[in-house]
């Protein structure tokens, strides 16, 4: 019973109130801490005055948002940015999704390693990556090419694009393929109508983060892109940098909006355990 | 001519158990059930029947005809799975009507045989719904119904009432029985429960390590195993290590006569049914260890002279002292082949 | 044996692809300035060869590492990130573990509320989570405002390590708490509560029954978590001090205000060994678990 005795220490943590008491705190206080730094963003975008230090602003106002959308740069940006990171997400799945098939479903020498490989080269620091890229494709003409700035950004999404899939596939029942294969269905058919169909969430789990990802992608398209192609993110450097604080904030609303509406409509494929299978969990 | 002949059959390398020279026919509308113990190589067999393993040698011929170049989907075989049986995301009409909608039938035709099967199996009003919100036993009954559409000419089952609970198991065990018998389908059935195999089957294939060690039909089976494993694996069995000695078979505190074929000096295996111990006014002296009721009849522990145990099912009175008798003993030989079954008159002879 | 044969095959044709891009787009390159960082010097290669301080040798010469490594500076900079770096990753764990217990043993709309607060960072870019947190914590930010009215005295954490450190375990959040949440999910209900019937507290049956069970997970999100918060540039050149800098931040300018490429070519080579350790220690610990396991 010794032992146990040590716990009452802690007495508080006995009385029933006080533990949910703490617990809310607890979570208040992530609450703040996840939303917070958020909110103060949202109060900032519709601030005209807003003086130190006051809690709320003086003064609300709309002329921050007009400025950005009458900033040439904005709509410029907007194109470049949802006219590459869908193009990077469609090659990922040409590049990564039969791969993720046969990494799951094929015996081929070498398997393992390959499967770990990709992982080693995507621990490199980015930014060294981005430089030696960079040389590389000055030799090969892509600085301040659309298809550099898509290459530059395929770079963060290949693992995602490969392991999560690759769990996907491990997941569907091989019984399942066998009985498709015994009602009259060739290895193409069971391909298309039953092993595909049943391991789409996790390739749209892949697919959302490889968009968000090259959504956010600034520091390689700086680099690559740079001085023609600037996407959302770059542009939003070069704001942050040199104008005054709504004029941030409104672009990051901007910035987070198609994001925000791919939460609503992923958060429940997301919390399934596609991801958290994808890196070896369970 | 057999409907499905297994010639030579092997598979050397193979995760479920191999299977080593396998000879079997299975004739038009019979039931073969496939018994043994996991890993024994059944299923292996079993799935190279279906065309998802290619044998390393041997031949598998339907109708006289080879099927080893068709792939799976080619042959005239529907299986039914121990588990992951039905497609989650499609509902169990297309389940059912999948493979009908690869052959292009008609619409009308595709919709007569969907309802026909699903009313065979006793789930019409279920069409509709999702295999997520049907029980297990229910799915196992579409699958049997997504196999049967199709109309194979020989239905495979590899286990699949085993992940049910033991009361449905046995009800689907009866339903499965009845339809076998009003549609008449040839079928294989692996399972590794004895008592699914000797109420389906019209004949037993016992399996060890690759091997078939009897295949006959279930009296036979449960009657005159073929072998010493047998004996142990099907029903329950005492069975007692002995010795051929100066012309008797001396086991325990068992003496019985020799059968023909065996010599002195060699280790032999007696094997007892339950039910054929009996207490009597003659035989060997036990003490009775403990008593189950189980309902229709008792089991009783015995404890003999020289501590072994035994089993023993009666409905008569259980003295907690006596005398036993065997009425029938089973007689293996070091190899482990049958020797002989030693019936009442060949017991009365001997004398502790 | 001609089917497997085929399938191996095609199985290695598929699998090349990824393997092949990612060898185009990382491995040459890292190769290409591993040789730079030796002292080969590409000619064609004008990013390269015009970059001042260079040393080019046609021999490999680990001078610049040399220069790099004794520069007081640069040390500084290895120091901090490696502190930025283990702060992070335990913070990390420690919230992220707060919240997937939450989320799996907390009462029912707490886990809720939980389940949908966390995901939130993995859709704000990190630009825009950097700015927020110089709005909300920055010196006369909301914060201090908030402060300043109860009277109590503020010090900004940001342009310092704890702002680095809270935007970096900020911007984790999502990811570590999605993958331990997992781990607990899979964790069978019937261990705990045989911890629970034993007459263990809450706090014993966290060290004694759910680590321990959870040892994978946490290994995965502490490995990964701690090569990404090693190379990160956003997050510690928004909210980071000057000087010492992060070695991501110090990459950036030795290649473009210092513009000498071949020091932040090394430097890549250096934090990549360091990842390297990280990556070589995860895969030690999970062969180990899977051992045990």
């Amino acid at each position: 019973m010794q032992p146990v005795r040590r716990l009452e220490a802690v007495w508080f943590m006995r009385v029933p109130q006080m533990r949910r008491a703490l617990l809310w705190i607890l979570v208040l206080a992530l609450g703040f801490f996840l939303l917070m730094p958020l909110l103060t963003l949202v109060l900032w975008a519709f601030a005209d005055v807003w003086r130190y230090p006051s809690l709320l602003p003086q003064m609300y106002s709309l002329k921050w948002w007009n400025w950005v959308f009458h900033n040439g740069n904005l709509g410029k940006s907007a194109l470049w940015s949802f006219t590459t990171a869908p193009v990077v997400v469609l090659l990922a799945w040409v590049i990564c999704l039969p791969a993720a098939y046969a990494f799951s479903r094929l015996n081929f020498p070498g398997k393992r390693f390959f499967f770990v490989a990709l992982l080693a080269a995507d621990s490199f620091p980015r930014f060294g990556i981005y430089i030696s890229v960079a040389t590389l494709f000055f030799q090969w003409g892509l600085i301040g090419n659309y298809w550099g700035v898509v290459l530059v950004q395929l770079i963060n999404v290949i693992v995602t694009m490969t392991w999560i899939p690759t769990a996907g596939f491990d997941g569907v029942p091989r019984e399942l393929e066998e009985a498709a294969r015994d009602s009259g269905a060739n290895p193409l058919q069971v391909f298309w109508r039953v092993t595909l169909p049943l391991a789409l969430p996790s390739i749209l789990v892949a697919s959302i983060l490889a968009f968000l990802s090259a959504f956010d992608e600034a520091q390689g398209t700086l680099v690559v892109g740079a001085p023609d192609i600037t996407t959302l993110p770059v542009l939003m450097y070069s704001l942050v940098a040199n104008y005054p604080e709504p004029v941030g904030a409104v672009f990051s609303i901007l910035l987070s909006i198609p994001n925000l509406l791919l939460l609503i409509f992923a958060r429940r494929i997301l919390l399934s355990g596609y991801l958290a299978a994808g890196f070896g969990v369970r | 001519m057999a409907l499905l002949e297994l010639t030579h059959l092997q598979k050397q390398y193979a995760n479920l158990g191999v299977v080593r020279d396998l000879n079997l026919e299975v004739a038009e509308g019979e039931v073969l059930c496939l018994l043994g113990p996991s890993g024994c190589g059944k299923t292996t067999t079993l799935r190279m029947v279906a065309g998802f393993l290619q044998p390393d040698g041997g031949d598998i011929r339907m109708d006289g005809k080879s099927l080893l170049r068709l792939p799976p989907e080619r042959r005239p075989t529907g299986m039914v799975f121990q588990r992951y049986t039905l497609w989650p995301h499609m509902s169990v009409w297309h389940n059912v009507a999948f493979g009908l909608g690869l052959r292009r039938r008609p619409r009308a035709e595709i919709e007569q045989r969907v309802k026909d099967v699903l009313e065979l199996v006793g789930l019409p009003e279920m069409a509709r719904r999702y295999p997520a919100q049907l029980s297990g036993g229910q799915q196992q009954r579409i699958a049997l119904a997504r196999a049967l559409v199709l109309e194979p000419r020989l239905l495979l089952l590899d286990e699949p009432f085993a992940n049910l609970d033991a009361q449905l198991r046995e009800r689907m065990r009866d339903e499965l029985l009845s339809l076998q018998r009003r549609v008449g389908i040839t079928m294989i059935f692996v399972t590794h429960d004895q008592a699914e195999a000797l109420v389906l089957a019209h004949r037993i294939a016992v399996m060890r390590e690759g091997n078939l060690e009897q295949i006959a039909a279930p009296d036979e089976i449960y009657n005159r195993p073929a072998t010493r494993f047998v004996a142990a694996f099907v029903g329950t069995m005492n069975l007692l290590e002995g010795k051929v000695s100066a012309g008797q078979v001396i086991a325990g505190p068992f003496r019985f006569p020799v059968p023909s074929g065996l010599k002195d000096g060699e280790t032999v295996t007696l094997a007892i049914r339950p039910e054929d111990l009996a207490f009597a006014s003659g035989g060997f002296p036990v003490r009775t260890v403990q008593v189950a009721n189980l309902g229709h009849y008792r089991r009783a522990t015995l404890q003999t002279s020289e501590g072994g145990e035994l089993l023993a099912f009666t409905g008569g009175e259980i003295p907690s002292e006596g005398l036993v008798q065997a009425s029938r003993v089973l007689v293996y030989g070091a190899s482990g082949k049958l020797a002989g079954v030693l019936e009442p008159q060949a017991l009365a002879q001997v004398k502790p | 044996m001609k089917n497997s044969w085929r399938e191996a095959l095609i199985g290695l044709c598929l699998a090349a692809l990824p393997v092949a891009a990612m060898f185009v787009l990382v491995v040459l390159p890292a190769f290409e300035g591993l040789r730079f960082s030796l002292g080969y010097v590409p000619g064609d290669n004008p990013a390269y060869s015009t970059g001042s301080h260079l040393v080019t040798s046609s021999t490999p010469t680990l001078e610049v590492y040399r220069t790099l490594l004794s520069s007081p500076f640069v040390q500084a900079d290895l120091r901090l990130t490696l502190t930025v770096t283990l702060f992070t990753v335990l913070l990390i764990l420690l919230v992220g573990y707060s919240l997937a217990l939450l989320v799996r043993f907390g009462p029912g709309r707490l886990g809720a509320a939980v389940r949908s607060l966390y995901l939130i960072p993995m859709f704000v870019p990190v630009v825009i989570a950097a700015y927020a947190f110089i709005t909300l914590y920055g010196s006369r930010g909301w914060l201090d405002a908030l402060l300043h009215h109860v009277g109590i005295g503020y010090r900004s954490p940001i342009y310092g390590i704890p702002g680095i450190v809270m935007g970096l375990v900020w911007s984790h959040l999502p990811f570590a708490t999605l993958l331990l949440g997992s781990g607990l999910d899979a964790l069978p209900e019937e261990q705990v509560e045989a911890a629970r019937d034993s007459g263990a507290g809450f706090l014993s049956i966290l060290w004694r029954i759910i680590l321990p069970l959870n040892l994978t997970p946490t290994m995965i999100v502490a490995a990964f978590s701690g090569i990404s918060v090693l190379g990160s540039y956003t997050v510690p050149a928004l909210l980071g001090p000057n000087a010492p800098q992060m070695v991501g931040v110090a990459m950036e300018q030795y290649f473009g205000a210092y513009r000498q490429p071949q020091g932040a070519v090394a430097l890549a080579m250096i934090t990549f060994a360091l990842a390297a350790a990280i990556g070589a220690l995860y895969v030690w610990g999970i062969s180990r678990t899977r051992r045990h396991g």
